[in-house]
């Protein structure tokens, strides 16, 4: 599903953010990338967003170089990535139907279709109910609900979570794991940055671990 | 190696021209929702528009309305054909018959050299002198009063009267109207540099505007982009909020020049009466008004695709 091959990433000006990475992660697997702040986690997970190119090495996506496609089709290689963000990012100011709903109407979807996907993407998270709600209104748990909510409601064949239980309490945390897992065990292949190494111990998944840039360690 | 396929593609085989319309629709009229959200700073916006806009428009009208008043009281003042001396007189006679025909005449007659002579003896006061002459020096001339709306066919008739065989000289008083004229066709050239300048301020007030849009729903447009909307999708609520602000103001603009005509066309009524003329302003013709709008909406879109598509391609550098 996805692959790293000899990845390495400069930013202008010279800090060299991954060096010579390379892992490969199944279609369906769960793992999960730590390390230190700084580590390059952010950086990895931008690869694969096209946020960022690689300086040197490819990105490979369902065997396609991400890397180096051309900027007019990178919005529809996002989509085939749900991605979760620990600020939640979510708009504000629209309530959490339309908040979840973003990725459909993107894509053009019928208003029947975007009500029928949104209220099941609500449903998985524990949300239903609360369409109509601002996520101001809302707790930090159940906004990251809302981030999760909107990261599956297109079924992308993969999910990527930058550090999604960073500022929750353990309890929550292992709740939102927990979803996470759903997804898992329905066929979705997911990736988590975190640095809450017992947590993630305690669940038993294969782990990557960087480095100042570099892969150290990988077991599970 | 055999290049593989793209897998990720734009996705033209399920593309459906029904979606598309759909997401234009969607956009279109959450562009307006979020105007009456902030109906303040919308009608700010407008208001600046259909001000800068209603001057060009108003003048143009002006010149309009000016154009028709030279045209209603100058046309029809009377024209003198003075005939080649040795003309005799039936020639002159079956001339002005000829001319009463016409339909850009309204009115011909003719003063014949003898009847001329009389006059001018009785009225000028060189009697003796008249009689000591050999031979009558004066033409025979036809006064044409010409029934014309338009400077051009004027123009034509006086060059017809011109070409005939027995004409030695058409001469009209059209002086005045030429300078008139003139100084309209001065006032037409302004009014296109002003209205090249005020568009150029429009097409910067709409940029400014957007910009300033663009700012405030930055994190909006960071969301979009990271869950794979299109340049194309993020531009769109842009675009269109410039073709509404181009709307509103065009027809703003048209409202602004119209109720102007209507509060200064009583007193202008009441001036050209006293000229016994019935000259009332016009107002703006109905595709005037469509061509104003249509200009307006064009530089709302223009100023802001200029300032969207310049942000979004800093964006994805």
């Amino acid at each position: 599903m996805l692959q790293f091959i000899n990845v390495s990433k400069r930013y202008p000006g010279g800090a060299e953010a991954l060096k010579n990475v390379s892992f490969e992660i199944q279609q369906g697997e769960m793992a999960f990338l730590t390390g230190h702040s700084g580590a390059g986690k952010s950086t990895l997970l931008k690869l694969i967003a096209v946020l960022e190119r690689s300086t040197h090495g490819q990105v490979m996506l369902d065997s396609q170089n991400i890397g180096r496609i051309p900027q007019r089709l990178v919005p529809y290689a996002r989509r085939k990535i749900g991605m979760i963000f620990q600020d939640h990012r979510l708009l504000h100011d629209h309530t959490v139907f339309d908040n979840v709903a973003l990725p459909l109407i993107i894509s053009g979807h019928q208003q029947h279709e975007i009500k029928r996907r949104v209220r099941a993407a609500l449903d998985k998270v524990g949300l239903s109910g609360k369409e109509q709600r601002y996520p101001i209104t809302l707790s930090g748990g159940e906004q990251q609900r809302i981030g999760i909510a909107r990261a599956v409601v297109n079924k992308p064949p993969m999910i990527l979570a930058d550090e999604p239980t960073g500022n929750l309490d353990p309890e929550l945390s292992a709740e939102i794991m927990q979803l996470f897992e759903q997804f898992n065990q329905v066929g979705v292949t997911v990736l988590i940055a975190s640095h809450d190494v017992p947590l993630i111990k305690q669940m038993g998944y294969r782990m990557l671990e960087l480095s100042q840039g570099e892969l150290v360690q990988e077991n599970g | 190696m055999a290049r593989r396929r793209s897998s990720i593609q734009k996705p033209v085989l399920n593309f459906s021209p029904r979606a598309y319309i759909r997401i234009h629709l969607r956009t279109f009229f959450s562009s307006l929702g979020r105007f009456s959200r902030a109906p303040f700073n919308f009608m700010m916006t407008v208001s600046v528009i259909a001000i800068t806009l209603s001057l060009p428009a108003g003048l143009l009208l002006s010149i309009n309305n000016l154009q028709t008043l030279s045209g209603q009281i100058d046309l029809n003042n009377n024209i003198s054909i003075f005939l080649k001396s040795n003309t005799p007189l039936s020639n002159a006679k079956a001339l002005t018959t000829s001319l009463q025909g016409k339909d850009s005449v309204s009115q011909a007659v003719l003063i014949d050299k003898q009847a001329a002579l009389e006059e001018f003896r009785q009225y000028s006061g060189f009697d003796l002198a008249i009689g000591m002459l050999d031979n009558n020096p004066l033409p025979h001339v036809i006064q044409v009063t010409p029934h014309i709306d338009n400077p051009a066919s004027l123009e034509s008739l006086v060059n017809e009267l011109e070409q005939h065989a027995d004409t030695q000289l058409v001469q009209m008083d059209m002086g005045w109207l030429e300078r008139l004229n003139g100084f309209l066709y001065i006032a037409e050239r302004a009014t296109t540099l002003v209205t090249i300048l005020l568009g150029f301020a429009v097409l910067l007030i709409v940029s400014n505007t957007i910009r300033l849009e663009l700012h405030s729903r930055r994190d909006e447009i960071d969301i979009t982009r990271l869950v794979g909307a299109t340049p194309s999708f993020i531009m769109r609520p842009f675009i269109y909020s410039g073709f509404w602000y181009g709307f509103f103001g065009g027809l703003l603009a048209c409202l602004l020049v119209n109720i102007s005509i209507l509060l200064i066309d009583s007193p202008t009524s009441s001036l050209a009466s006293l000229y016994n003329s019935s000259f009332s302003l016009q107002t703006m013709p109905f595709l005037h008004a469509v061509l104003w709008i249509a200009f307006s909406v064009l530089l709302g879109i223009c100023g802001s695709w200029i300032v969207v598509s310049r942000y979004l391609s800093k964006l994805e550098r």
